[in-house]
């Protein structure tokens, strides 16, 4: 039991971390002028990874928390990044897609779909709470640079895998 | 269909009090609160080193890019450079004749002439440009003399207004934010109008009479109505019309900018005599008569 929860919180340490670091890295993508519109949400990707890669669930109190704190880094809109990285675990966990299509497209299409979803319930809210319509050719934007950044991200992790596996069927 | 049952129902409760936690915490950010304003601009203080040092390899590689860039352009560059250099020699001549013959005017008029002291400047430490938020933040706070609500304006022009200082940083919010509204007027024709950010690349003109024709291409600026904003300050350029609603491009580009001046109003009228850096020679006490003067002097 012991064992098991020195487990839970050394994953939380390492989630912790790679989230601090990803929000870090989020807002000084801002500097790259190639993003001219929008910066694509590296810190969505790098929180479904870790949410589909660690061992143990996430704690969505801690998500919370860390939603809350790039609210405040930021200085946008508190409570919005909390509720939108919530989502994206809530989608990330739940939503299990058919057999057939999670084969035929894999973690992309998983991401796609909870990214979308929860971007466009947050920016409903957004909308709401604003009374404002943001650009829409900001998002757009945003949702394609971020999806097509996601399998360069999904490479980038499983490059040291398989190096591994060349030299060792070598 | 898409979701599993099990799990779904089992923390079914659970998410539900989280989501309605997001929600308050949505609520409780928009009302604006001094707490959590202070511990926004605490965070930004505290922070703004660790986020100085993760900027720097993206800061590098823009470098990198921009060296590159101009590298492959330099021949191009300097022809256009040279035109556009000649250009300006002769508008500067034209426009210190008429900047002095304004000042001329504005006195013989007794108009209040308003002029605009630079507090301090300072380096961006970083751009918060998500879609949901357009901010920066300046490496000078309360310490410096920066209050909340001063514009900050660039070489170019307007990039914002301070939104909250902490003792040595400051955050400020962007033109393009959702939340900048700035009155401004058109140069051109003069009509007045507020231009609204969008979170995007470019500003909405708002409120703009139906018999006003914007050119493209036209320069706004501030018009200083409401005293937030001093006037004169550049905002942009009009350059689209898209269904009926004109769009600016904000001279200064947010992710290019190193450097920032945060501005005070001084009204030199009340014999305070401008310290700072002053763009128009201040006449003499004497009407100043073309042609005539330098006889009498």
């Amino acid at each position: 039991m012991e064992k098991f929860n020195s487990e839970i919180y050394f994953n939380n340490l390492i989630f912790t971390l790679i989230i601090l670091l990803a929000c870090f890295v989020q807002v000084s993508l801002n500097f790259l002028s190639f993003f001219v519109i929008s910066q694509p949400y590296i810190l969505a990707i790098v929180l479904f990874l870790t949410i589909r890669r660690l061992n143990h669930e996430a704690s969505s109190l801690l998500i919370i928390l860390y939603g809350l704190l790039y609210d405040l880094i930021i200085g946008g809109l508190i409570g919005i990044h909390s509720l939108f990285f919530f989502l994206i675990k809530f989608f990330t966990i739940n939503l299990n897609m058919s057999n057939k299509i999670y084969k035929k497209y894999g973690e992309w299409f998983l991401f796609c779909f909870s990214y979308i979803i929860s971007l466009i319930t947050i920016k409903v809210i957004f909308v709401i709470v604003n009374f404002k319509f943001p650009d829409i050719y900001a998002i757009s934007f945003n949702i394609g640079t971020t999806l097509l950044l996601f399998p360069i991200f999904l490479f980038l992790i499983d490059l040291p895998k398989i190096i591994l596996k060349i030299f060792v069927i070598k | 269909m898409f979701f599993e049952k099990s799990k779904l129902y089992k923390n079914k409760f659970f998410n539900l009090i989280l989501i309605l936690t997001c929600l308050i915490l949505i609520f409780i950010g928009k009302l604006d609160l001094v707490a959590l304003r202070n511990l926004s601009s605490f965070l930004t203080d505290f922070l703004s080193p660790l986020s100085n040092i993760v900027s720097k390899p993206a800061l590098e590689l823009e470098n990198v890019i921009k060296d590159v860039r101009s590298a492959t352009f330099l021949r191009d560059q300097n022809i256009k450079l040279k035109s556009e250099n000649r250009r300006l020699k002769i508008l500067e001549t034209k426009l210190a004749n008429t900047e002095s013959e304004i000042i001329e005017l504005k006195k013989l008029l007794n108009f209040k002439i308003e002029r605009n002291k630079i507090i301090f400047t300072g380096r961006v430490l970083n751009i918060s440009g998500g879609t949901f938020a357009k901010t920066m933040v300046v490496n000078g706070g309360e310490l410096n003399g920066i209050k909340k609500g001063q514009p900050v304006i660039s070489s170019l022009g307007l990039v914002g207004s301070v939104i909250s200082v902490g003792p040595s940083s400051s955050r400020v919010l962007l033109t393009i934010d959702i939340n900048s509204m700035i009155p401004s007027y058109l140069t051109q024709s003069g009509w007045p109008a507020i231009a609204q950010g969008e979170n995007g690349k470019l500003l909405k003109l708002r409120f703009l009479s139906s018999e006003a024709k914007p050119i493209i291409g036209e320069i706004i600026e501030t018009s200083g109505h409401g005293g937030v904003f001093p006037a004169g300050l550049n905002v942009g350029k009009i350059i689209s019309k898209t269904n009926g609603n004109f769009y600016v491009q904000p001279l200064p580009n947010p992710q290019k900018l190193r450097f920032v001046s945060i501005l005070s109003k001084v009204n030199i009228e009340k014999g305070n005599k401008s310290n700072g850096f002053a763009p128009l020679q201040e006449n003499q006490n004497k009407i100043n008569l073309k042609g005539f003067n330098k006889f009498t002097n």
